[in-house]
């Protein structure tokens, strides 16, 4: 345990005066300082703490007129977390700390956008999920309005493309000249930091003709590996600067699936935050219902009963089995390999029958709340789930075989895409991103939730970070889990599936957040309540966008048939990213 | 428990081919997956959630006394009932609205309906090409079901 | 006859051929793809299926044919003919049996290969023509992947034309009936010929020219409608060539092993196409397991491997030959 007497002498020797350091309520260590210290402490601490899990910012303008941004770092070592908070007027910098922590790069840009502030420092202070024009959506002055309220209202100009030249224009930017060329088109909105741009917005490190006077003078070319594409999966964008088959360097664009969960998020009731988040990782359903569920039972103090954990624990795992058949069928898909991603989803639909039985639904499951869970499993179920634990081991044998025995998926898949630990780890990569890299972190296994502490299951640490390490990690994961559904199947308790709970729930007030390994990593909901019915900030921490800034990092150099199977290994759900 | 991930696989060409092959030619002589759709129809569980149904007892009588729960706890306001209070407590129900497009089943309206006037019916073929049933009135000018147990009180 | 009236009608019988050939081998891929991977294919029109082809074609015909913008509209159109023409005309080459065979010069398998060459500078025409990128890279994986490969196919095809003395196609088929087939003596060349082939054809694990999990569709991405019914025809003609000529020379053709031309008639054209399906099916089965190799890869694979192995064998076997006939001719 990190103690608070170790980081005030770090501060003290950065001449960092914090303006307080204690537990606060769930939090844990909490350490508030000044936004012109922000660069000075995240210096000094950089060395104790090796990750930056989360970067999220509130509205407290009513509070305090302030916006606070909280940060959380972690000690792998220690098993700690400790807590930043900064607050900062409406509109004011942000002070970037990519310097210290990579994982900061695409959070930051989300942080700040949300919430109308400006960012310095930062190597690419563009938008990352809203465009030009649309306000700062996390605000509580932007109102959520209905179909109806906004068809009704008067929009400032009917074109929005119009708009976004008439901010630019504001700006002192320049629109492009000519409509055709794709450099000058490339009108990626929205600009944070309060520098004006040097040139046209084009992705970083596009350039034209290639520096070496020796290499053939072939120009380089801009190839968007485009949101419609059969492999990037989901809305991905990613704009690859091309040397032939090479990609020199690349920039993602994200934002295309954006919903505004965590705004809607303001406006349900705890009960029903579960319809939105499984709507984030929309094939782990489970998993982040039992987040939420898990942030908020701490929050109001449920206790849970001990069989209502046992069916979450069970349900988890045979989520995090459909979801990772789902990622194993289409991962050599995308080198190839046709047959084994019909043999996957198989076996993803012997599963998906399971939750149909249990839950009434086979994706958006809204079946874990706060208390417990909404029914009982059923006998039939049981039996179903017995008969695919006897063929599923010797499946997963075959699907291994399908796929990973061919010596040419080895000679694709083995030494490409090599993630290092310390890129792994400073870039935030959790789950099995990072336990292919090196680092031996697993949230069931080092902060048990649920019956987590009950189940006997090994983690898979591989130490090259390459494809095949993380194909194997999550495949030995698969059959961990199966272990686990033994496990709870087997010593199930008797009991109630939920706790007693009143209709409409009131949590108290507080902020609270509880992560789980997900399917992709790790997830957490850190909840602001104020005591009403309704969250006043939910904000969920998606696994993928911390692993698609690792895979960023890992496109230039590669080939683009290295740059599908790459980006296909890291498993995107962009319902997170984007949520 | 750490395990270590086994070290990686001495390529001999080309067993590991030989191998894949042997699952390939294994698959082809199994029995297919497949649901003839629609001349066989996917048996459902119970809990299966589709479209929102009001229950009809045999006679015809409905259990819902309009208490509105099921809107409230909607969470895009899919249900809309136009209910009519009377002198005498009685309710009377205009209509009850659903957006059946606009629904996303999420079963929250049947969990907190106080009655058991609603279940999450099977029907899943909701695909339609006439506009009119993108949003129905599942009940239109009938009693409320408080209302009716008031008048047996009562004769 | 006017010698020139029956020209025509051969190349007609050949063009039925060809098109018969197709709608049979995308009937067949559909279905053995999908028997492969736990479904069953096409079933719905049809007995079957079979006539889901004949709703694609009308489908294909039916379609609007667009344009990208900025494409080469002149080359644009032409490509599917350099790509469709030249396999169309290698169908003239193929002894089906005995006197089945609309072509027959002396050195017809020479003809056959110079004629295979010509779709991939039709495929490259194709991708460039598009004006899109995904398109010419394709276009360039083609022009890189298939010339490689060409090489160790003309080579491994000499070893039977070696044992045959002759390149015609007929001959050799009908020395393989006197001796034994020629996959035996020349297995090397024979598997060889299957990779080779399968580059040429772009089926996986060498499709590198069209991946579908890469590049959109490869060179064929801006294609729609018939355009695309046009290549996408040629594909599953070279299919059938490939497959033919592979029967052809290593695998005793038409004929059967003790059974004379005479006794087999008109079943040897049953012969033949039955021994053709098994290979097409061997390809198909291929296609489904495996997956593709990257472009550095199989360019290592063909210039590093394939090219030394091939030019060593034909060496190794014409000593070989030349020390058998020296001991035949001694004792």
């Amino acid at each position: 345990m990190i103690s608070s007497d170790y980081i005030t002498k770090l501060l003290h020797k950065a001449s960092v005066a914090p303006i307080s350091l204690e537990e606060e309520g769930h939090l844990g260590l909490v350490l508030r300082i000044e936004v012109d210290d922000l660069l000075a402490t995240f210096k000094a601490l950089r060395s104790s703490f090796e990750q930056l899990i989360d970067l999220l910012g509130a509205d407290l303008l009513e509070r305090d007129n302030s916006i606070e941004i909280t940060y959380r770092l972690r000690s792998l070592g220690e098993n700690d977390d400790l807590v930043i908070k900064v607050k900062l007027a409406p509109g004011a910098t942000l002070p970037s700390v990519t310097d210290s922590y990579l994982s900061a790069l695409l959070p930051e840009r989300e942080a700040c956008e949300m919430f109308g502030l400006k960012l310095s420092g930062h190597p690419n202070p563009k938008y990352l999920l809203l465009s030009e024009g649309i306000p700062p959506m996390l605000l509580k002055s932007v109102p959520i309005r209905s179909h109806e309220e906004a068809q009704a209202a008067e929009l400032p100009s009917d074109d929005l493309s119009l708009q976004m030249l008439n901010d630019l224009n504001e700006r002192g930017i320049e629109p492009p000249e000519d409509p055709d060329d794709p450099l000058q088109n490339y009108l990626f909105a929205g600009w944070l930091s309060p520098e004006p741009p040097e040139g046209p917005l084009v992705p970083r490190n596009i350039r034209r003709v290639s520096d070496n006077p020796e290499a053939l003078a072939t120009d380089h070319y801009l190839l968007q590996m485009g949101p419609q594409h059969p492999s990037t999966h989901g809305v991905l964008n990613v704009a690859c600067e091309m040397d032939g088959e090479t990609i020199i360097s690349s920039e993602v664009h994200v934002g295309n699936l954006h919903r505004g969960i965590e705004k809607l998020a303001e406006n349900r009731r705890y009960n029903q935050l579960a319809t939105l988040v499984d709507r984030g990782d929309y094939v782990g359903g489970c998993n982040t219902e039992l987040a939420v569920a898990l942030s908020v039972e701490q929050l109001a103090g449920i206790e849970v009963p001990e069989r209502a954990s046992w069916i979450r624990v069970m349900m988890a795992e045979i989520n995090r089995l459909a979801s990772h058949y789902i990622w194993f069928g289409p991962s050599g898909l995308d080198s190839g390999a046709m047959g084994i991603f019909l043999f996957c989803l198989y076996d993803r639909e012997l599963w998906l029958d399971v939750l149909e039985e249990i839950t009434g639904q086979r994706m958006m499951f809204n079946y874990v709340r706060p208390g417990g869970v909404v029914a009982d499993i059923t006998p039939r179920s049981i039996a179903m789930i017995e008969d695919i634990l006897k063929i599923a081991d010797s499946r997963l044998d075959e699907h291994y075989e399908a796929l990973m025995a061919s010596e040419i998926y080895q000679q694709r898949a083995c030494g490409v895409g090599v993630v290092s630990k310390e890129d792994a780890l400073s870039l935030g990569a959790t789950g099995f991103v990072a336990r292919a890299s090196g680092v031996d972190w697993d949230l069931r296994r080092d902060r048990p939730y649920a019956a987590y502490d009950k189940m006997d299951f090994d983690v898979m640490v591989a130490d090259t970070g390459d494809i095949w390490a993380r194909m194997v990690c999550r495949l030995d994961e698969m059959r961990q889990s199966l272990r686990i559904i033994r496990q709870c199947l087997d010593g199930m308790p008797k009991g109630d599936f939920t706790a007693k709970l009143p209709r409409v729930l009131r949590v108290p007030e507080g902020e609270c957040y509880v992560p789980v390994e997900s399917t992709r990593g790790e997830m957490g909901v850190h909840i602001y309540s104020d005591g009403t019915d309704k969250p006043y900030r939910m904000r969920y921490r998606p696994p993928t966008l911390y692993s698609l800034m690792t895979a960023d990092l890992t496109l230039p150099g590669l080939f683009l048939a290295d740059a599908i199977v790459t980006l296909g290994s890291f498993d995107f759900c962009f319902g997170e990213i984007d949520r | 428990m750490m395990t270590q991930a086994p070290p990686r696989p001495q390529s001999k060409w080309p067993f590991g081919l030989f191998r894949a092959a042997r699952i390939a030619a294994k698959n082809l002589f199994r029995h297919n997956v497949v649901i003839q759709y629609p001349k066989e129809r996917y048996n459902q569980p119970k809990r299966s959630r589709w479209a929102v149904e009001q229950i009809f007892a045999d006679d015809g009588s409905i259990k819902c006394t309009a208490c509105k729960i099921c809107e409230q706890s909607c969470p895009d306001h899919c249900i809309e009932i136009d209910v009519e209070t009377r002198q005498d407590k009685t309710k009377f129900i205009h209509s009850w609205h659903y957006e059946r497009a606009a629904c996303m089943m999420c079963g929250l309206c049947v969990e907190a309906c106080p009655f058991g006037a609603i279940r999450m019916g099977h029907d899943y073929e909701l695909a339609h090409r006439e506009p009119g049933l993108k949003s129905i009135d599942l009940l239109t000018e009938v009693e409320a079901a408080g209302a009716r147990k008031k008048e047996a009180e009562d004769a | 006859m006017n010698p020139w009236l029956v020209a025509l009608l051969r190349a007609l019988l050949i063009l039925l051929v060809m098109l018969l050939n197709g709608a049979m081998a995308i009937y067949m891929l559909r279905k053995v793809l999908g028997h492969a991977h736990l479904r069953l294919g096409p079933t719905e029109l049809g007995p079957a299926g079979l006539a889901q082809l004949l709703a694609d074609i009308v489908k294909l015909l039916v379609k609007e044919d667009r344009h990208p913008n900025r494409s080469d509209r002149w080359l644009y159109i032409i490509a599917p003919f350099i790509v469709f023409v030249p396999s169309f005309m290698t169908f003239a080459f193929i002894p089906f049996s005995n006197k089945l065979v609309a072509a027959n010069p002396d050195l017809s398998l020479l003809m056959m290969l110079a004629f295979m060459s010509i779709p991939p500078l039709g495929i490259f025409a194709a991708g460039w023509a598009s004006r899109s990128k995904f398109a010419t890279i394709g276009a360039v994986r083609a022009v890189g992947g298939m010339i490689t490969y060409e090489i160790p196919l003309l080579l491994s095809a000499l070893p039977p034309v070696m044992l045959a003395g002759s390149m015609n196609l007929q001959a050799i088929v009908v020395s393989q009936s006197t001796s034994i087939w020629y996959v035996l003596p020349c297995l090397p060349s024979f598997i060889m010929f299957l990779i080779c082939a399968q580059m040429e054809t772009s089926q996986t694990p060498f499709d590198m020219t069209e991946a579908d999990q890469e590049l959109v569709a490869g060179f064929a991405t801006e294609y729609s409608a018939m355009r695309f019914g046009f290549m996408y025809l040629a594909e599953f003609a070279e299919n059938f060539v490939m497959a033919a000529l592979a029967v052809t020379l290593f695998l005793g053709g038409w004929t059967l092993p003790g059974i004379s031309a005479a006794a087999l008639g008109p079943f040897a054209v049953l012969v033949f196409v039955a021994k053709c399906y098994i290979l097409i099916f061997l390809f198909m089965m291929i296609r489904g397991t495996y997956s593709r190799y990257r472009v550095d890869h199989y360019m290592e694979v063909g210039w590093k491997r394939l090219l030394p192995i091939s030019v060593v064998w034909i060496m190794v076997f014409a000593a070989a030959l030349r020390v058998i006939a020296m001991l035949k001719g001694g004792a």
